[in-house]
């Protein structure tokens, strides 16, 4: 590993769901860095704690134990001020669902997490641009949701977790409500966001297609990191791939049943 | 378990439901309100009086209470719609697990009637302590202490209310059931705000204001200008197309709204500004109609509240008895009523006895030659100096022959007004003698007349001539005063010439009715016998309740007491207690109809607006959930719910507001109310307004807190793995 400032550290993480005899721990001591610039994914099955994880981070629920540092803070201790004042500015938001409002146009929700914020949309309008290129949705700014495709939606999304420039962006299974297409191109965009401008990208999904976008994957079951691939320099995707579905295979239908 | 089940859901929907609950108990406690009204005291009291009145207009009550009846069942049905719908998904879990519909169905009749039972109780209980202190005000206000109280509860009221309230319970189950029972329970299970976000046609929305502002325009115009035309058939023409424009006006103004928003964007972005007005405008845009309505209800309530206060307002200068003097006229033999009067028993009450003798003059020619007999009075003179003081536009179209009659009015010049009785009455004017008129202005504390043989004095009655002084006529004593001062004279009766004595104090010459005359002529007593038609002679005995038993007692206890008397007695007499129960009657019949349907209008319009808002809030919480995640403190989106209610109630309120206002311009000009300046004026208007505004506030704080509660209960559910 370089020796490179860690932008996020997460420490002995774990988080119990339920009240004395019948205690569910989703995390059971999770502990990993991410890397300025990385592109991490975190897979596994469903019920191995995967989302409970980007939730922990994402400051939605709070850790029963260990510690969530951004920039050497920790997060996970904030109270609900300062979370507030994390959410959508330091840290940016990408959902399965989109999360957009559908009564405001997509400029409208994409300017949303800065007027939250309160900061001067002067200040943001290049930005607006330049993410709205990027993403090519320059055209549907002015449209509602409902007039979009599932993968303008979502593009739309991306744009509003760029928005305010945050440290890491968080995408909760950023593919799952769209068709393969769509999904491609949005993971393209991410890709290229995080290659272009080294933005940080933490994702969780249990499609490999969108994982093996990834430069590193960490496969996580009962609440445990279980494995980690990393993307090899100049390893092609369709390697990559193949080599997320060998480490699926012994999850789900390998080492997992037998034991 | 299924009853237990009922029981907690009936439960349930109570607590947290609260402003459903509540309009379940404000439906029930006005019906009870309306048909406890026979039971008021005020009615109670007018029944002695004016029973044939009071009998017609507590059979009106049935209609305003099938009215009523009508109303609150759109309300309830919207209530119940929108309690159902908070509640779908519930009811998909239940199909779900293998409930039949039939049953579902039946669950929700039966959860229906325990919270019915619920509101029934409170809402009586309510209606009936509303009604107690209704009935206890009114009788404080207006009935001068007089008005005994009973209390008001009526068994007829409640079980008619309960009849009618699950009645229309069970109408909007049976719909709500019938829908609920077509849909899949996807729906339910999945039901969510998928509206598009219509926005319409730039051009389509300014047509959709412009026409709602030229038919606002053209109503308002009507109204102000054209109110009377056609018998008042246009008026309906006005409302429908007042109603039109409201609707067409909210309609563009919604989608409007949405250009305001995203020019606002440019500018500034500052906390949730945008999503707060595209949350107003989503509001207003797709339940254009629904807020156009409730405008138009506003509008109706203040303008209806408007005209009841007024009544109240106009009854305090009623009965102001500044005319009226004596509490009673007895008609009879003349010995016989002034024997009983100065009886033993009746002494007591009695102060100020006097004969009032009235009759016609006779006629020159008594046996006439077929015309019409001439009469003995010449008042050329008088007539003419009238007609000199009258306005010019008068002057020029009665010497020109144009004016045909006369109309007697408050709004007339004093010399119109005076022309007009004169020329009516002078021909064989009645006689008042001067002994007779003495007494009267005795009782007021004024000098007697000590007219001379050839004087004589007018009397107007104040209370047809509508006079604002009731000791001076100002144009006519400038004319009396100018003619004594050059010696000139007025008037001549059978060739003699009179003079006139100006300046006589105007009062009511019997109690209430019996003498209902505009002019008199007020005559030394030789002259009186001496042009006395016989025929018409009448006479009256009045007097007054002693000053001091009025002041122990009030005027209206010995006044009673006096009244039982004299029924006894046989005579025929009246009394101030009629004319007071006739104009308390008017008051009554005008106001709490009105005032009630104004207040039920703002109540429901205040209901839709609260459920429609709640609605949303509740169809769009998971907007509420992404704004937090993006980093929207809790108390950014609670300002900015606050600012959503404000302009939810703003909107239709402020249009109403104007629409009312004209409405109002327009009833005061054609004296549909009549606003007077009075004491009373302000602070009962005040009140009212308070009251409205107070509904007002009540249910916006109700629906702040509410959508607050939801708000806080937003919590983020983490998906499943």
């Amino acid at each position: 590993m370089t020796r490179q400032e860690k932008l996020l550290e997460v420490q002995d993480l774990q988080k119990n769901f339920g009240k004395k005899d019948n205690i569910t721990k989703a995390l059971n001591g999770v502990s990993f860095d991410i890397l300025p610039g990385e592109f991490l994914g975190i897979m596994g099955p469903s019920g191995s704690g995967k989302t409970t994880l980007l939730n922990c981070i994402a400051t939605i629920i709070k850790p029963t134990a260990g510690r969530v540092l951004l920039h050497g803070k920790n997060i996970s201790a904030f109270d609900s001020k300062d979370l507030a004042e994390y959410r959508g500015s330091r840290i940016g938001y990408l959902f399965q669902d989109f999360a957009l409002l559908d009564n405001l146009t997509g400029q409208e929700n994409i300017l949303l997490p800065l007027s939250i914020h309160g900061v001067d949309f002067a200040k943001a309008r290049v930005k607006l641009d330049e993410l709205a290129s990027f993403f090519e949705i320059t055209d549907i700014l002015h449209k509602f949701p409902s007039q979009m495709s599932g993968g303008q939606k979502q593009r739309v999304a991306a744009a509003r977790s760029l928005i305010s420039d945050p440290d890491i962006v968080l995408a909760d299974e950023p593919t799952g409500a769209l068709d393969t297409r769509s999904a491609k191109i949005l993971m393209n965009k991410l890709e290229g966001m995080n290659r272009s401008s080294g933005k940080t990208i933490l994702m969780v999904s249990h499609d490999p297609n969108a994982a093996s976008f990834c430069s590193r994957i960490l496969f996580i079951q009962d609440g445990v990191i279980f494995h980690e691939l990393r993307r090899k320099q100049d390893e092609s995707r369709e390697k990559f791939y193949d080599r997320i579905l060998k480490v699926l295979a012994q999850l789900g239908g390998g080492s997992a049943n037998v034991l | 378990m299924f009853s237990r089940l009922i029981y907690r859901n009936a439960n349930r929907s109570r607590k947290e439901n609260l402003i459903y609950f509540a309009t379940l108990v404000t439906a029930v406690a006005s019906f009870y309100i309306i048909l406890s009204l026979g039971r008021q005291d005020v009615i109670l009291f007018l029944k002695e009086f004016e029973s044939d009145a009071i009998d017609k207009l507590l059979s009106l009550m049935p209609l305003v209470y099938l009215f009523a009846l009508l109303l609150l069942f759109f309300l309830i049905l919207f209530a119940n719609q929108y309690q159902l719908n908070r509640r779908s998904k519930e009811f998909g879990l239940y199909l779900m697990l293998g409930m039949r519909k039939e049953r579902l169905v039946l669950q929700l009749a039966a959860e229906g009637l325990m919270t019915s039972i619920f509101a029934l109780i409170g809402g009586i209980l309510i209606g009936a302590f509303l009604a107690e202190i209704i009935s206890l005000t009114v009788s404080k206000l207006v009935g001068q202490g007089i008005i005994g109280h009973q209390i008001s509860l009526s068994v007829s009221a409640i079980i008619f209310t309960i009849i009618g309230f699950l009645f229309i319970q069970l109408i909007a189950l049976v719909i709500l059931g019938g829908r609920l029972f077509n849909q899949e329970v996807h729906q339910l299970l999945y039901e969510q705000m998928d509206k598009k976000q219509d926005m319409g046609h730039f051009k389509g929305n300014i047509i959709h204001i412009l026409v709602g502002i030229v038919l606002l325009g053209v109503a308002y115009w009507i109204v102000l200008y054209r109110f009377m035309d056609f018998a008042g058939l246009l008026l309906f023409v006005a409302l429908a197309l007042g109603c039109l424009g409201t609707i067409f006006f909210m309609r563009g103004f919604g989608k409007l709204f949405g250009l305001l928003a995203s020019l606002s964007e440019g500018k500034s972005t500052k906390g949730l500004r945008t999503f707060t007005l595209r949350q107003f405008q989503e509001n207003v845009a797709n339940k254009s109609t629904s807020v156009a309505v409730t405008s138009i209800l506003i509008t109706l309530s203040i303008i209806l509240i408007t005209n009841g206060a007024s009544t109240i307002i106009g009854f305090d200068s009623a009965i102001t008895r500044t005319s009226s003097l004596y509490d009673f006229t007895v008609h009879g033999d003349h010995q016989k009523v002034e024997q009983f009067l100065t009886s033993e028993k009746m002494v007591p009450y009695v102060e100020d006895l006097n004969l009032l003798e009235i009759g016609k003059m006779k006629y020159k020619d008594e046996q006439g030659d077929g015309n019409s007999p001439s009469s003995l009075v010449d008042w050329s003179e008088l007539r003419e100096q009238l007609i000199m003081a009258l306005p010019s536009d008068y002057k020029e179209q009665l010497l020109s022959g144009e004016m045909q009659g006369y109309t007697i009015s408050s709004e007339n010049h004093e010399a119109l007004n005076l022309l007009g009785v004169l020329e009516i009455d002078a021909k064989a004017p009645y006689l008042i003698p001067e002994s007779s008129y003495n007494g009267l202005l005795k009782a007021i504390g004024e000098k007697s007349l000590n007219l001379h043989a050839d004087e004589i004095a007018l009397y107007f009655n104040p209370d047809l001539l509508h006079m604002d002084n009731l000791e001076r006529m100002p144009v006519l004593d400038r004319i009396l005063e100018k003619a004594e001062k050059e010696g000139q004279s007025l008037m001549s009766i059978q060739g003699q010439t009179i003079s006139i004595r100006p300046s006589t104090p105007m009062r009511g010459l019997v109690a209430d009715r019996s003498v209902e005359i505009h002019s008199a002529f007020i005559v030394p007593d030789p002259m009186f016998e001496q042009f006395l038609n016989t025929e018409t002679y009448v006479s009256y005995w009045n007097f007054r309740i002693p000053q001091k038993l009025q002041d122990e007692q009030g005027l209206m206890k010995p006044m009673m007491e006096a009244r039982d008397l004299l029924q006894s007695s046989g005579f025929q007499f009246e009394s101030y207690l009629q004319n007071f129960g006739r104009q308390l009657f008017y008051v009554v019949a005008g106001s709490y109809t009105t005032l009630y349907v104004g207040f039920l209008f703002l109540i429901i319009a205040c209901t839709v607006l609260a459920l429609q808002f709640l609605t949303q809030m509740k169809q769009t919480g998971q907007r509420y959930v992404t704004l937090s995640m993006l980093g929207a403190t809790r108390k950014q989106m609670k300002t900015s719910m606050h600012r959503q209610v404000l302009l939810a109630f703003l909107l239709p309120m402020s249009l109403a507001c104007v629409s009312a206002a004209v409405g109002i311009k327009a009833m005061i000009s054609f004296v549909v109310i009549r606003i007077e300046d009075n004491a009373f004026l302000y602070p009962i208007a005040f009140a009212f307004a308070c009251v409205v505004i107070l509904i007002f506030v009540i249910y916006g704080v109700a629906v702040s807190r509410s959508a607050g509660h939801e708000i806080d209960k937003l919590r983020w559910k983490p998906n499943i793995d």
